[in-house]
């Protein structure tokens, strides 16, 4: 077997560097730089700054990239109609066990014969994984822009039906399942 | 399809068995753990053929033949996926896809759909099919028990064929022609057989779905038990299904020294007691909740005083009355504490219903051969007399005693709250414990545990145990069910050698004297 | 009236203008920081995030006061204040403008070395009383590094008393306005004071007293509201203290080379702000220091200390010695 201890010898520093000045006198001359550049920017070119990195939050956001995934929302078709049709599939997929749907049976219906009856996303728990976007088989929900859900209790973070529906809108489909299913 | 005890060497994908003479060439894959998909074909029902899927190649014969209407021969060489049987079934799975909804989102089948699974195992996952696709009625009511959805059923003939072959009510009929081909059903379109729900578990796909399951719950996402149903004295097998401590269905359990591959409806429905709002969930004393320890203790001092008293002597009446409801362990551990007693008054009453000739006993509990082997009688409770003191196990209903019945001091447990009650606990249904009960034909089998009882909740046997061990000092009860039945078979003939894993899921039958367990 | 004046100047400079400056200087060093990482820093409490220090202290006051019941409580409630009030005596010589201190000493030089020597008990005293292991070794390697330090500022010094030859503060600062800031001839020696004031400070590169990557927060560990703050507060001020001795010993305190203050209140308070200016450019250098330089390990400040700086500031003290020999001496 080879000798797997490797010593690593310790640098031996010349006399003069163990006064340690140099580098000491470089270092300072790299923090001053981002020192002045910050302070340019705060004082000059506050629209373009340069080297300041901070994004001041409230009135500076992101914009999110298309493909974002906030929290997830109910859509609804050109019709108004939800597109949900209670299959509980992202009930089953989701990890933390955030959607809980209580689904019920359209009777006037015959295309579609099931409903969410109540709906509900725990904003608390929720991941923001995007995998009940991923399961559902109807394109009916969605992770939406949207990131800042801040309430003082708990209760206001279970959204419920009409809350997720309000927040996904509508989105245009070929496909209405009411109509030609 | 007579054997005449021959049998037969066939050698299916290589591997050689023998099987009897007359055997399908699906069930004799099955003796090789080879499963050969089927739709229409059930061991149980007449074979029709008309679902081909289930093509095997023969070596010697020039084209596939069905496995379900081909009986094996000596010597048959058998393969059951070879390259042209894949492209086979593959080809009659885009065939029975090509109208098919895709409702899977929405059908009460999906996890458990046979489309599903041999869409996945046999098909190509594609459609050539470029048309618009065959509209169907859907949603069609079959009474208030079946519905029927049209575009999914793939005329098998399943349903079709068990009410004509073993209901003999001839209901549902094959209508039109060619793609617009569909089910009807006679005169007006309401089934009324009372085994009709046995169709929906028949149905391999999601054509026909229970009203009462109905969008109830996604089977992935309920738990389930092997148990019996305790709607009669038959003790159909069972698989109970529950979600989130609610029990949702029963779908039959093969037993074919039971109940075969069926059930009636009134049992297959009778289970939502055990989700009722109401229950009695802590025990009760003078009407108030309390702790299991003050109830025992309660019901304890009531004990003592009539065993001090003499138990069933002529100064202190005690009465014990049981129900059929509950398990051997259970009448076992009460037989015990009225033995500590010394009490001798012990009865039950078995609610009677009707019967028919095929599975339906007109007993409507599970144990009233159990209750009479541990000492009970179906003897009618003297309602003159003045009891001291009486502890009563209620049946389903609450009843079991007659309403008028003089006492003293009362010990109930109940599904419901007993006003009249001292000490009042709370009762289990059978599917929230661990068992054994004595099904019609003297057979013993068990009952499961499918959902759990409120948290800290006591069953019954350790209640008793524990008041036994209140009154007759060093006395110790058992932990679980399984304990309880072998201490069980060290002091009852009939049990002798049983143990829980030895009784299994089928159960076993007991020889009893007909003196023990009555008529 | 002397008296008088005295108090009132006491007064003030106690609590207002030092817990001021050290509260600004809170602010500065948090903005500063964030600067030289390409942050910006607190800026959101007043203009400039200036009212920062006062929501700190708000924050201090209303935290709860916890006392850990395994603490020495006597030593633990006395240790803050021992740290402060050093920081707080040191002040007293200062020239903090012509003419002004509040202490005019003959022996004021040798005063700042006396008091601030004490400031190590306020340290090794809350580390012990806490009564727990970080802030135990956070104590130790507190008295240990300033004790031995203090040998390399004081010998540091003696090279100005050399060639100045006065102890008083005024008469240094005024050798200085006549001739020349001695950080021209003496420069060396300013480096050799420099870097132990920072140690003396319990600053970065040196302030393994606290260092939080192996203890915690050393011997304030167990401290929490107000007690915390005045640790705070005493580590600012002394930092205050030595950048002031910097600019009074060798950058010319309150003069300026080739200007002539007017006589009067005029010229005092010009003075003053000069002095305000030099030791608010050596408190940047503190920050900039403190957040350029990574932690040295104990071994090699130990060895720095005793190894290279006290030899170093005895050979410099030769040298002055022969030079000042050599021309002539004082004046
Ligand atoms: S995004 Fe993830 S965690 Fe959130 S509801 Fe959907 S599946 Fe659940
Ligand atoms: S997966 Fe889609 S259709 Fe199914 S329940 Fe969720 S949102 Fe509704
Ligand atoms: S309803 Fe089901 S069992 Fe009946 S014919 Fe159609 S697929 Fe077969
Ligand atoms: S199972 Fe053989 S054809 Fe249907």
């Amino acid at each position: 077997m080879k000798n797997r201890v490797r010593v690593v010898k310790r640098p031996q520093l010349s006399f003069l560097e163990r006064w340690y000045l140099g580098p000491v006198v470089k270092g300072l001359g790299m923090t001053i730089k981002r020192f002045f550049g910050v302070l340019t920017d705060v004082l000059f070119r506050w629209e373009n700054k340069k080297t300041a990195i901070t994004m001041q939050y409230p009135e500076e956001r992101w914009d999110f990239k298309d493909n974002f995934r906030g929290a997830p929302a109910l859509v609804m078709d050109q019709e108004g109609r939800s597109k949900c049709v209670a299959c509980q599939i992202c009930e089953f997929v989701c990890p933390p066990k955030a959607i809980t749907m209580w689904p019920a049976e359209l009777e006037d219906e015959d295309k579609v014969e099931k409903y969410p009856e109540r709906f509900e996303i725990d904003m608390l728990r929720c991941i923001y994984c995007g995998y009940c976007e991923e399961a559902c088989p109807e394109e009916a929900i969605f992770l939406v822009k949207e990131a800042e859900i801040v309430y003082a209790d708990r209760e206001s973070f279970v959204y419920d039906k009409d809350k997720l529906h309000a927040m996904g809108g509508i989105r245009e489909d070929r496909i209405m399942k009411w109509k030609d299913k | 399809m007579s054997t005449n005890g021959k049998t037969v060497n066939v050698t299916i994908d290589g591997k050689q068995v023998t099987v009897p003479a007359g055997t399908n060439i699906i069930e004799a894959a099955r003796h090789v753990n080879t499963e050969v998909p089927h739709y229409c074909y059930h061991p149980r029902l007449s074979v029709v053929g008309n679902c081909r899927i289930c093509l095997v190649e023969i070596e010697g014969w020039p084209k596939l033949q069905i496995g379900c209407n081909t009986n094996v021969s000596d010597g048959m060489t058998v393969f059951t996926a070879s390259d042209k049987v894949r492209e086979a079934r593959e080809g009659v799975m885009e065939l029975l896809l090509i109208n098919h909804p895709l409702d899977c989102t929405i059908c009460d089948q999906a996890g458990e759909c046979k489309l599903q699974d041999y869409a996945v195992d046999h098909g190509t996952g594609l459609t050539r099919f470029a048309f618009d696709k065959q509209k169907k009625p859907k949603n069609v009511s079959w009474g208030d028990k079946v519905v029927f959805d049209a575009e999914r059923c793939i005329l098998c003939t399943r349903c079709v064929r068990f009410l004509d072959e073993l209901c003999g009510t001839d209901e549902i009929g094959i209508d039109f022609r060619g793609e617009k081909v569909s089910l009807i059903v006679r005169d007006d379109g309401q089934l009324t057989s009372p085994y009709q729900m046995n169709i929906i578990d028949l149905c391999p796909v999601g054509a026909l779905t229970s009203r009462d399951f109905r969008f109830k719950s996604r089977v992935w996402f309920m738990q389930f038990a092997n148990t019996l149903c305790t709607g009669c004295a038959r003790g159909c097998n069972v698989v109970a299904g529950a979600r989130e401590e609610r029990l949702l269905r029963m779908v039959p359990r093969f037993n074919a020294q039971v109940n075969d591959h069926w059930m009636c409806d009134e049992g297959r429905l009778n289970y939502t007691f055990v989700n009722d709002e109401d229950r009695l969930v802590a025990p009760r004393v003078n009407g108030k909740d309390v702790p299991y320890d003050d109830a025992l203790a309660r019901a304890a001092a009531i004990l003592q005083k009539a065993k001090e008293g003499g138990g069933g002597a002529a100064d202190i009446a005690v009465l014990g009355c049981a129900s059929p409801f509950m398990t051997n362990e259970e009448l076992f551990s009460f037989a015990g504490l009225l033995d500590a007693l010394g009490v001798t008054e012990r009865r039950f009453a078995i609610p009677m219903g009707e019967g028919d000739d095929m599975l339906l006993h007109p007993e409507k509990a599970p144990n009233a051969r159990g209750a009479r082997l541990f000492g009970f009688q179906d003897a009618p409770v003297d309602a003159e007399r003045d009891w001291d003191v009486v502890v009563h196990f209620a049946a389903r209903d609450g009843g079991g005693l007659p309403d008028d019945l003089n006492a003293k001091s009362r010990i109930v447990f109940s599904l419901q709250v007993d006003k009249n009650a001292d000490v009042n606990f709370p009762l289990t249904t059978s599917f929230e414990k661990d068992g054994t009960v004595i099904s019609a034909g003297d057979r013993l089998q068990r009952v499961s545990k499918a959902l759990t009882f409120a948290p800290s909740h006591l069953t019954e046997r350790v209640v008793l145990d524990r008041l036994r061990g209140l009154i007759e000092d060093g006395y110790q009860g058992t932990d679980t069910a399984a304990l309880a039945l072998a201490r069980i078979a060290q002091e009852h003939a009939a049990f002798e050698g049983l143990t829980w894993t030895g009784i299994g899921l089928q159960g076993v039958s007991l020889q009893l004297a007909e003196a023990e367990v009555g008529a | 009236m002397k008296l008088l004046w005295t108090v009132v100047e006491v007064s003030v400079v106690a609590t207002v203008v030092l817990p001021t400056t050290a509260a600004l200087l809170v602010w500065a060093e948090r903005r500063v920081s964030a600067f030289m990482q390409d942050r910006l820093g607190p800026n959101r409490v007043g203009p400039a995030g200036l009212l920062q220090p006062i929501a700190d202290l708000l924050k201090f006051m209303f935290k709860e006061d916890v006392v850990p019941g395994h603490v020495n409580k006597v030593m633990y409630v006395l240790a803050p204040a021992l740290s402060l009030v050093p920081a707080l005596v040191a002040f007293a010589v200062v020239p903090y403008a012509r003419g002004m201190a509040i202490a005019d000493l003959n022996v004021g030089i040798l005063l700042v070395f006396a008091v601030s020597s004490m400031a190590v008990y306020g340290v090794t005293i809350g580390g012990w009383a806490s009564n727990s292991k970080y802030s135990l070794l956070g104590g130790v390697r507190a008295s240990a590094q300033m004790i031995s330090y203090e040998l390399a500022l004081g010998l540091s010094v003696v090279p100005v008393l050399l060639v100045v030859g006065d102890l008083n503060m005024q008469a240094i600062v005024q050798w200085q306005a006549d001739h020349v800031w001695l950080v021209v001839p003496l420069f060396p020696v300013w480096v050799i004071f420099l870097v132990s004031s920072y140690a003396e400070t319990n600053r970065l590169p040196f302030d393994c007293p606290e260092a939080e990557t192996e203890l915690v927060a050393g011997y304030h560990t167990e401290y929490s509201s107000m007690k915390f703050a005045l640790f705070f507060l005493a580590e600012y001020i002394h930092m205050i203290t030595a950048s002031a001795l910097s600019v009074a010993l060798f950058f010319g305190g309150w003069s300026l080379p080739g200007v002539t203050f007017p006589d009067g209140s005029m010229g005092t308070l010009l003075s003053g702000l000069v002095f305000a200016g030099k030791t608010g450019a050596f408190l940047f250098l503190f920050i900039w220091v403190r957040w350029t330089l990574p932690r040295f390990r104990y071994d090699q400040l130990m060895d720095l200390g005793w190894k290279r700086l006290l030899p170093a500031s005895l050979v410099l003290i030769l040298a002055t010695a022969g030079g000042v020999a050599l021309l002539g001496g004082t004046n």
